[in-house]
């Protein structure tokens, strides 16, 4: 597989400059803008699904602050450079075929002739760019499609407005899609076996592979609260099946627990660590199971110090809130029953081996309650099958995983559809994920960078790119980032997509890449790094900045406080 | 981000000014004023709104038991309901004869005294979500049939004050994540977790490298993105201003004690907002977070501490806008989502419930008791108490008295008047 590297600072033989890849971004900009006046973008009806998913906080922006390369070169603190006559640039998604930038257009995206300075005139602030020949299709300097409407008159007229060119079309950038989503971003050692495997058999791999166990932390008990986020943190940068430490992160967001409740004077937030990995491609059964008598658990919600006598409502709650059914799917008198269902257990005591709570009848209630409709005497298994028996369950759970692996905004048919076969393999996780995998809609255009990348995935995703653990440096980042370890804001996990978004954060992601790219030595060659980290897709404004570094460690700096890095 | 062409585009002058305190390093456009800490007086897109009021809402995340903070005194129902709970009753800090303040309120108890804290009791709204998240998203909205997206001090600042690059307007203080009764999707807001830590790291240009990588970013959360890079370097070039021109005139700690501890920094978070305020950025809406009230097991002991850590730094805030002479401009008001159940379950805690009160602190008040308290004779189906007071009339008074704008326009009604505040805001 080819992989082009056209940048300025790339190694090879072409060195084009600066000059021309901006012309090369420039042209791809009028190149695509024609395109989706062609109604071949469908950026509208994202922003349109998205504002009424995400409602308020998608907020519009000024027009960009217009620039040019000499502005580009003084902030990143590089003399410009002529380089005159250097060959035509074109950066490229991984397997897309490197084109230089007079090549006529080819494939369904492009059109037949770019209409000159009016396309890009037609964006507000965006300044005027040389008219340039076409650019060739899905070639992946991907910026822009034309402005959108965002829609309500009182909205100013802010925001970029412009798609990317999503490279899944070829099997490279859909691996590559596949392992950004489910392994923190590959290695290049991992992205070359996945791509001599094929997008199918690494699937397979993912699921098929068991998780392996990470190294036991020794006095688990005894440890800090950020010896144990560090330790989590090398779990998942270094551990051969990544993909277990992202199924991991997924269940602790939703099934949560926090430190400050449970403690750490007992080993139960580290057990729930490992259990939450043992567990993660079970049947749903199982996994509530787990989840329901699981001693930091019971710790968090209460349904260690709850009784038939005397039930306390936490756990039966976001039991069925939260971990299963959803919201306005159950009543208070549901909440009630739970309560006194599921009460009965209690914590482990140290002296017992048990790594789970223990089961005190006499601590139960003895009577009969109807539950979710159905009267009888239940027991926390006899909950657990209520709770699988409604339709509503499947659709709720498909949706969480739909949040984190494929789009906050799925269409109806797609979560119907999984929901149909999540409940008819017995929920079976690993069913489900492979079914996500390998739905069409999971490679679809508006899949791509659909997803933003949680803190967590953004500090590993760097240190696996640049090939050393950051834990330390990502254990005391990832509060500022929004995503502490061990402690989640709420019981409803951590936030996600736009919910991560926010002056604070933008600020704690930038500054998290700096420290990162300071404190890694030595740092590996950046010179590739915009098509392995970044797809080779990448906006005008992270074109210029790349073009005007002079090192890999200005370089650096740049891939992974850019937008693109951002996304999943 | 501030450019000439959109002030003028936008007739900036048309309606208001700024007048920033030392105002040497703000933006062009704005007017300094030679009194250091003179008023500032913001922009605001309608005549009548240039005041200089300031409202700071203070969560009180997890559902805060109200009967363990306005105690009731006289109601015997309640030792019987609460068997744990009922010794505060002794400890209490009396208001009046019936009720009185948990004993931890020890501020804001001198405070009332001297007709500065207002209490509504029994503020809820009518069929009751016991769900966190539901109640919060009802409370942060100000719409109980939960159509409405943005929250209702989102729309507040969207409606009345030009937050374009005045991202100060709305801020989220000891936060990383918008709150909710910010968002609005036509304001511009920021969020700042630390004061320390909001900078660029990295040299001297790495804003400017920052702001070029988010110009014109492509994708449905380019926009996004944008923004809040573009709010967040114009918050650091304020707050770099700011700091040199504040120093705290009482003093803020965040070193208590709690049963649990805490996830959000109050103090330092009202001392970040004292700090916008005094310094003359032009905040009119500011939203901090104390979580930690969702007190089902030893709630005694998790409530008190709580308690306890929001009245020292709500009195330090307080006693600091007084030292600034500003304490006339600032409301105070908090809000949960749900109150607790009456009746305590086995672990000495209380499990969701229903009303509560809010309470209010500043110079615009009338002090004292208001709405009614529920009663522990009258519950619900549930076992618990009917609200009173709807607390969109709590919102309703903050916005058209204290903050002068239109409350209907926001919360798309009228409910009860409730007369807290003795000050109106004075109309431009």
């Amino acid at each position: 597989m080819s992989r082009p590297t056209s940048l300025r600072g790339a190694t090879g033989p072409a060195k084009p400059s600066r000059r021309k890849v901006l012309g090369v971004a420039a042209t791809a900009f009028v190149g695509v803008a024609a395109s989706r006046l062609l109604g071949l973008r469908g950026l509208d009806q994202r922003v349109a699904a998205a504002s009424k998913r995400f409602g308020p906080g998608l907020a519009m922006m000024d027009a960009p602050e217009s620039y040019d390369e000499a502005w580009a070169a003084e902030l990143i603190g590089t003399p410009a450079d002529p380089d005159p006559g250097a060959a035509p640039a074109a950066t490229s998604a991984p397997g897309a075929t490197s084109a230089p930038a007079a090549t006529p257009p080819s494939g369904t995206t492009s059109a037949s002739a770019a209409p000159p300075a009016p396309a890009a005139a037609s964006a507000p602030g965006v300044a005027p760019r040389p008219p340039a020949p076409a650019p060739p299709a899905g070639s992946a300097v991907a910026p822009p499609a034309a402005r959108v409407d965002r829609g309500a008159a009182a909205m100013p007229a802010r925001g970029a407005s412009l798609d990317w060119i999503a490279p899944l079309d070829k099997e490279a950038g859909r691996i590559a899609h596949l392992l950004r989503r489910t392994t923190f971003g590959a290695t290049p050692e991992e992205l070359d076996r996945a791509l001599s495997d094929g997008y199918t058999k690494t699937v397979d791999r993912l699921l098929e592979t068991p998780a392996v166990a990470p190294k036991a932390l020794a006095d688990a008990p005894s440890r800090s609260l950020p010896t144990l986020q560090q330790w989590w943190l090398d779990q998942m940068t270094t551990s051969p099946t990544p993909f277990a430490e992202t199924m991991t992160l997924f269940w602790s967001g939703h099934f949560t627990s926090d430190y400050r409740k449970v403690g750490l004077q007992q080993p139960w937030i580290y057990w729930q660590n490992l259990s939450w990995r043992t567990m993660a491609l079970r049947d749903l059964r199982s996994i509530l199971k787990t989840v329901t008598i699981d001693p930091a658990m019971l710790r968090y919600l209460d349904l260690g110090i709850s009784t038939g006598r005397a039930p306390n409502e936490n756990y039966a709650r976001e039991l069925m809130e939260l971990f299963t059914m959803g919201l306005g799917t159950y009543t208070e008198a549901d909440v009630q029953a739970g309560a006194k269902a599921l009460a009965g257990w209690r914590l482990p005591r140290a002296n017992e081996a048990a790594r789970t709570g223990i089961f005190d009848p006499g601590r139960a209630f003895s009577g009969t309650v109807t539950y979710l409709g159905k009267t009888g005497r239940f027991d926390t298994d006899g909950v657990i099958d209520q709770i699988l028996a409604q339709d509503v369950t499947a659709s709720h759970l498909v949706r969480t995983v739909l949040d984190s692996f494929l789009s906050p905004f799925p269409s109806s048919g797609l979560v119907s559809r999984l929901a149909g076969r999540f409940r008819a393999s017995k929920y079976d996780v690993k069913a489900l994920l492979r079914d996500v995998f390998m739905a069409p809609e999971f490679v679809a255009p508006e899949a791509y960078r659909a997803l933003v990348k949680s803190p967590v995935e953004l500090a590993v995703g760097a240190a696996r790119a640049l090939g050393q653990p950051l834990s330390r440096l990502a254990a005391a980042s990832l509060a500022g980032m929004g995503q502490a370890l061990f402690d989640p804001p709420t019981v409803a996990g951590w936030p996600a997509g736009p919910g991560l978004i926010s002056s604070n954060t933008m600020i704690a992601r930038a500054n998290f890449a700096v420290a990162a790219v300071g404190q890694v030595r030595p740092l590996p060659s950046a010179a590739n790094a915009h098509a392995t980290a970044l797809d080779g897709v990448l906006g005008p404004q992270t074109v210029a900045l790349l073009n005007a570094t002079a090192d890999d460690r200005a370089r650096w700096s740049v891939i992974l406080s850019s937008p693109e890095f951002q996304l999943k | 981000m501030i450019g000439l062409d959109r002030i003028s585009r936008r007739e900036f002058f048309k309606n208001g000014l700024v007048f920033g305190a030392g105002a040497a390093g703000l933006a062009a456009g704005y007017a300094a004023v030679p009194d250091a800490f003179a008023r500032a007086v913001y922009f605001g897109k309608k005549d009548g709104v240039t005041n200089d009021r300031v409202i700071v809402m203070i969560q009180l995340a997890g559902g805060n038991d109200g009967f363990s903070t306005v105690i009731p005194l006289q109601d015997a129902k309640l030792r019987d309901v609460r068997p744990s709970l009922a010794g505060q009753v002794a400890t209490a800090l009396p208001l009046d004869r019936e009720f009185g303040f948990n004993a931890s309120l020890k501020g804001l108890k001198a405070l009332y005294d001297q007709g500065k804290v207002a209490v509504v009791q029994g503020v809820g709204y009518p069929q009751p979500s016991l769900s966190h998240f539901d109640g919060v998203r009802i409370w942060e909205t100000a719409d109980p049939l939960k159509r409405q997206q943005d929250g209702w001090l989102g729309r507040t600042i969207d409606k009345n004050y030009d937050s374009q690059g005045h991202p100060l307007v709305g801020c989220a203080c000891g936060a990383t994540a918008i709150p909710g009764a910010l968002r609005d999707v036509r304001a511009t807001l920021t969020v700042v977790n630390s004061a320390r830590a909001f900078a660029f790291q990295g040299g001297a240009d790495r804003d400017k490298v920052v702001g070029a990588l988010y110009s014109g970013t492509p994708g449905i959360y380019g926009a996004l993105f944008d923004t809040a890079v573009a709010t967040a370097r114009d918050t650091v070039a304020k707050l770099r201003t700011a700091a040199s021109q504040y120093t705290p005139r009482a003093s803020y700690n965040d070193n208590v004690r709690l049963a649990v501890s805490s996830k959000n920094q109050l103090a330092a978070a009202l001392q970040l907002a004292a700090e916008l305020i005094v310094t003359g950025l032009g905040p009119k809406v500011i939203h901090v977070t104390l979580g930690g009230f969702d007190t089902h097991e030893r709630q005694a002991a998790r409530q008190d501490s709580l308690l306890a850590y929001l009245d020292s730094a709500v009195s330090a805030f307080y006693q600091d806008l007084k030292a600034y002479g500003m304490s006339d401009r600032v409301l105070v008001a908090t809000w949960s989502e749900f109150g607790r159940r009456p009746r305590e379950n086995a672990n000495q805690g209380t499990d969701h419930g229903t009303a509560s009160p809010v309470l209010l602190v500043g110079d615009t008040l009338q002090g004292g008791l208001y709405g009614r308290a529920p009663s522990l004779s009258a519950l619900d189906a549930g076992g618990n108490v009917k609200h009173t007071v709807d607390f969109r009339s709590v919102y309703q008074a903050i916005l058209e008295d204290h903050l002068g704008v239109d409350a209907h326009e926001v919360l798309g009604q009228r409910f009860d008047k409730l007369a807290f505040v003795k000050s109106p805001a004075p109309k431009a």
